[in-house]
C-alpha cells in the first residue's frame, strides 16, 4: 500500500501534509514490519529542498483480548536490535532525518511518544 | 354458622345476668320457644360433616425430567447442543430439595470474535413452595436458591482486532483455534418457578433465574464470555436463565396434613 495517510480535510494532494511536532502513524497489525517515506517540503517548487527519506519499522505483534464488543487489540514491541531500518531516496541524496531514537519500543497505545526523529 | 351462635350466647347472657332470683330465670327458660334449641342441634350436626372429609394427605416424592428449552434449542440452533435434567425431592410441607444437572455446547458468533464453550455443570438448592393448594392440587409457586459450579473449555475461533484507524484496511477476521481448558466457575441463583401437574404425576414448569458469579477462573488473554448453566456474561457478575421443564413426580410416601387452628 503506497497510499499516503490523510493529515486533514483538503481535497487535494495536501491533505497528505501535516505541519507540526508530531504524527502520528499506524503499524500493519498483520505484518511484522511496515514503511513509512517521509517527505520534508513536499510540494515545494525548488526541487533542491524536497527531500525523502524511508524509515522501515521492524516489530514483534501481540494480540491482547480487549472485550466482547471490541475483540482483540495489536500491541507491538519495536526489535530491540534493528528497530528501524533508515534510507534516503533516492540513495544518493542526503538524509533529512539527523538523528532517529526509540524512546519506547514498548507501542501499547497512542498517547505516548515512541520515537523522536531530529532533523 | 358461628354468628348464630354467638348471638345465642349473647342472649343467654343476657338472660342470666339480670335475673336476680332464681325462679324468674327458669320461668324464662320455660318461655323461650322450641325453634332456637333446633338451631343448636343443627348447628353441632353440621360441624361433625364439615370435620369428616378433610383427612387430607400430601404425596412426597421425587420429581425428575428434563428442561425442554434446552432441548428444543438444540434442533433449530446449529451452534448449540444442550441437555438438562432437573429433580426435586419434597423436604416439609413447603421446602423442596432441588437440583439440575446439565450439559452445553454453544458456539457463540458475535460481531467480532467466534468462540465455542464446552462443559458441564450442576445446581442444588432449594425451592420454598408459597402456592397454598386446594384439596388434593398439588401445583407450585416457587422461590427458590441455587448453588452453581461449571467445570468448561473455551475455543476461539476466529476474531478480529479492534483497529478505529483502518488505514491498511479493516482486517478480516483471524482464525485462531486457541483452546483455553480447565476453566472454572461458580455462582449463586435466585429461582422463581411455577409448576403445574397437567395429569397423573406429570408436571410442566417453567422457571427465570438471577445468576450472580462468585467466583470466575478465567483464562489468560481471553474472558469467560459464556459459562455453561450460567448463561452468557455480562460487564458485572450478574447474569440471567430459564428453563421450561417437564416432569414426572414419583411418590414415596404420603402424610396427614393436620388442619391448622
Amino acid at each position: 500500500m503506497t497510499e499516503g495517510i490523510i493529515f486533514n480535510t483538503a481535497t487535494d494532494d495536501s491533505k497528505y501534509l501535516t505541519n507540526g511536532n508530531k504524527v502520528s502513524i499506524p503499524l500493519k497489525t498483520t505484518e511484522d514490519s511496515t514503511s513509512y517515506s517521509f517527505i520534508l517540503n513536499y510540494g515545494n517548487p525548488n526541487p533542491a529542498l524536497v527531500n525523502e527519506d524511508k524509515i522501515k519499522f521492524d516489530y514483534s505483534r501481540d494480540n491482547l483480548f480487549v472485550s466482547r464488543a471490541c475483540g482483540f487489540k495489536t500491541v507491538f514491541l519495536l526489535n530491540a536490535t534493528n528497530p528501524y531500518t533508515h534510507t534516503t531516496i533516492p540513495a544518493t541524496s542526503q538524509k533529512w532525518m539527523q538523528s532517529i531514537s526509540v524512546e519506547k519500543s514498548n507501542i501499547e497505545n497512542e498517547y505516548e511518544t515512541h520515537v523522536k526523529i531530529y532533523f | 354458622m358461628s354468628f348464630v351462635l354467638a348471638q345465642a350466647q349473647d342472649e343467654q347472657a343476657k338472660q342470666t345476668a339480670p335475673a336476680k332470683n332464681s325462679s324468674n330465670s327458669i320461668k324464662r327458660d320455660e318461655m323461650i320457644p322450641e325453634t332456637p334449641k333446633q338451631a343448636t342441634k343443627k348447628l353441632v350436626e353440621e360441624k361433625k360433616n364439615d370435620s369428616i372429609p378433610v383427612v387430607k394427605t400430601d404425596r412426597y416424592g421425587l420429581r425428575v425430567g428434563a428442561d425442554l428449552y434446552k432441548l428444543t434449542r438444540s434442533f433449530y440452533d446449529k451452534g448449540y447442543k444442550g441437555i438438562e435434567f432437573v429433580g426435586d425431592y419434597r423436604l416439609t410441607k413447603k421446602y423442596y430439595l432441588a437440583a439440575e444437572i446439565g450439559n452445553e455446547n454453544k458456539t457463540t458468533d458475535d460481531s467480532r470474535l467466534n468462540f465455542t464453550t464446552k462443559g458441564s455443570y450442576i445446581k442444588v438448592g432449594f425451592d420454598y413452595n408459597g402456592y397454598q393448594n386446594w384439596l388434593n392440587m398439588e401445583n407450585i409457586i416457587s422461590i427458590g436458591l441455587r448453588y452453581g459450579a461449571s467445570t468448561f473449555s473455551q475455543e476461539l475461533n476466529s476474531y478480529k482486532t479492534y483497529n478505529p484507524n483502518p488505514y491498511f484496511g479493516e482486517v478480516p477476521s483471524l482464525t485462531s483455534g486457541e483452546k483455553f481448558s480447565g476453566l472454572t466457575a461458580s455462582w449463586i441463583e435466585v429461582v422463581a418457578g411455577v409448576k403445574v401437574k397437567v395429569i397423573n404425576n406429570i408436571f410442566v414448569g417453567f422457571s427465570l433465574r438471577l445468576n450472580r458469579l462468585i467466583s470466575n477462573h478465567k483464562p489468560a488473554n481471553f474472558d469467560n464470555l459464556y459459562i455453561p448453566g450460567f448463561n452468557r456474561t455480562y460487564n458485572g457478575d450478574f447474569g440471567v436463565g430459564l428453563n421450561y421443564t417437564i416432569t414426572y413426580f414419583i411418590p414415596i410416601y404420603k402424610k396427614k396434613v393436620t388442619p391448622k387452628k
